[in-house]
């Protein structure tokens, strides 16, 4: 997945596991920019009595560089508090929710928002209310309704939305964690001499009718870049805890106590995923981006692009020749760890100097598409992935073709891709999503009802 | 010889609504944690840790984010013994952490498990 489950601990964690980030430019707010943090991987929406909520003990973060260094230059921190109005009832809601204050809504949600530069830290808005989770047409019968309450105007511009989602991130996981099977091409796959699969078959959405907790925010472009002429921004996404858990402690059922201590960490989506070996795992998502130099040799020497060609003998010989070479995929290393320089691609950078480390590098400077290509930049549309990530951008797909060797001409014009780098894909896109994607704010779908979904 | 390290502080944490930058742990205070504490790793709610720290006993601050005053008997406090016979010991309190070399006081510490 993109970054739902993607190293052991955090597995363990789900309040606080980063799944997605998103960074654009916003396509109906053009001076503004969009980011989106998701949480809480696979949230199935019938997930009562006690449905999904961020953790008021997890401290999250975006974080924005503007400098190139690696390290956060503005940090947007939201906290959490829940509030529940009867604690002797088991119950979520005891009749219908119509309002954000509504009295039958037992157990709801706050959070404050601090900005946090070199110059200091500034609360912009407290008490900001969260919307239910969607449980059904009998609790809440008018969903739309709440969600959209829950968009908040920000002082200075903008707006800002933190609750339960639809997911927007497509991916045939079932298939795909099966020993690298991608349905579209399975009868290609070595299938271990097994012979499963005789024919090709369509992808499945294992993410589809699932929820997420998003924090959305919308802020003027000239809030985040150091100055018109460096409108390249690096931005991933971060959730921490304190040091000491006591559990059972003497006068509470738990204590928290300690230094923040980062837990999550996401910026280009699957690079702790499907880049960094499981025994570094843990480690990266205590780290900053800065720290990614550490990383940087898979990034230049990525393990899944070893074995696209065994896994598909005879689709990939290219590929397999070029990693036989043993020479550093320097177009991985641009996409993801330093942007791509000016000159590589005609009318486009998001390079952000020297300093390796994985963040999603968004040239605000680019319009938004008014016709979208989910390939983002591989596909002609300079806008999207990895020029920041809309919530549309097939990822996926957009990364399985460039670890397959589709981007390397980028950097090596003697060399010439395998067929199959331009067509290598888990069948998947935006279609696959039930719940539409929406053109304003917060853009991903609305959350499923528990009632309805799964169907 | 007891001494102190440098405090745990990560960029970008807000600063103690105190504004003191300072804790208000001490030696003592440890010793007395110690007295309270069952398993000599851990102590909360305990009363007296407003008590003058002596020169050169602990600390530093790194509170940024939830300040407060030890003299509030609600505070929670936890001691963190190292392992191995270095003397280090952490002291957590609010969104602070406080090295301490102390290597008596972690032989104390100790003593209170047996």
């Amino acid at each position: 997945m993109s970054s739902h489950r993607e190293a052991p601990e955090i597995s363990k964690d789900p309040v606080a596991d980063s799944t997605d980030l998103y960074a654009f430019v916003s396509p109906d707010q053009p001076d503004t920019v969009t980011l989106i943090a998701n949480y809480i991987p696979l949230e199935e929406p019938p997930g009562g009595p006690n449905f999904y909520e961020f953790g008021d003990d997890v401290l999250y973060e975006i974080n924005i560089d503007t400098n190139g260094d690696g390290d956060a230059d503005i940090s947007y921190q939201f906290s959490f508090t829940t509030k529940v109005r009867n604690p002797n009832t088991f119950l979520y809601n005891t009749a219908p929710i119509l309002s954000l204050n509504s009295g039958s809504w037992n157990r709801r949600q706050f959070y404050t928002i601090t900005r946090v530069t070199d110059a200091g830290s500034e609360v912009i808005v407290r008490d900001l209310a969260c919307p239910p989770c969607n449980i059904g047409p009998l609790s809440t019968p008018h969903y739309d309704k709440l969600a959209a309450e829950a968009v908040h105007a920000l002082p200075g511009g903008g707006q800002v939305f933190a609750g339960q989602r639809a997911e927007g991130f497509y991916v045939d996981l079932g298939s795909i964690f099966d020993l690298g099977n991608l349905r579209p091409f399975e009868e290609l796959h070595n299938q271990f001499g097994m012979h499963v699969f005789t024919q090709p078959a369509p992808g499945v959405n294992d993410t589809n009718q699932k929820n997420v907790h998003s924090i959305a925010l919308q802020v003027p472009t000239s809030a985040l870049v150091a100055s018109s002429t460096t409108p390249v921004i690096g931005v991933w996404t971060a959730a921490s805890r304190q040091n000491v858990r006591l559990a059972g402690a003497a006068d509470a059922q738990r204590l928290d106590i300690g230094p923040w201590t980062q837990v999550s960490r996401l910026g280009n989506p699957l690079f702790n995923e499907v880049i960094v070996p499981m025994g570094s795992k843990d480690q990266w998502n205590a780290l900053p981006p800065s720290s990614d130099k550490n990383f940087a040799s898979h990034v230049a020497n990525p393990e899944l692009a070893a074995l696209l060609p065994i896994l598909y003998p005879n689709v990939f010989p290219s590929l397999a020749a070029l990693v036989a070479s043993g020479k550093p995929r320097a177009d991985l290393e641009a996409i993801l760890l330093t942007g791509i320089p000016s000159g590589i691609v005609p009318g486009f950078t998001n390079f952000t100097g020297t300093v390796q480390a994985d963040m999603l590098r968004l040239n605000t400077s680019i319009a938004p598409s008014s016709s979208p290509n989910i390939l983002g930049v591989i596909g002609g549309d300079l806008a999207g992935f990895p020029n920041g990530r809309r919530v549309f951008d097939d990822v996926v797909t957009i990364e399985l073709r460039a670890i397959a060797g589709l981007t390397y001409p980028l950097v090596d014009s003697s060399f010439t891709p395998d067929g199959a780098a331009s067509k290598v894909t888990d069948g998947l896109t935006p279609s696959s999503v039930k719940a539409p994607f929406l053109s304003t704010f917060p853009y991903l779908g609305v959350a499923y009802d528990g009632f309805h979904n799964p169907s | 010889m007891p001494g102190n390290d440098q405090p745990e502080s990560r960029p970008g944490r807000p600063d103690a609504p105190d504004g003191s930058g300072r804790s208000h742990v001490s030696r003592r205070s440890l010793l007395g944690a110690a007295g309270v504490s069952a398993a000599g790793l851990a102590a909360g709610a305990f009363g007296g840790l407003a008590a003058a720290a002596p020169a050169g006993a602990s600390t530093t601050p790194a509170a940024r984010g939830h300040g407060g005053d030890l003299r509030d008997s609600d505070e929670h406090v936890v001691v963190h013994v190292h392992g191995g016979r270095g003397g280090d010991l952490d002291v957590f309190r609010g969104t602070s952490r406080t090295r301490v070399h102390d290597p008596e006081l972690a032989a104390r510490l100790r003593r209170t498990l047996r």
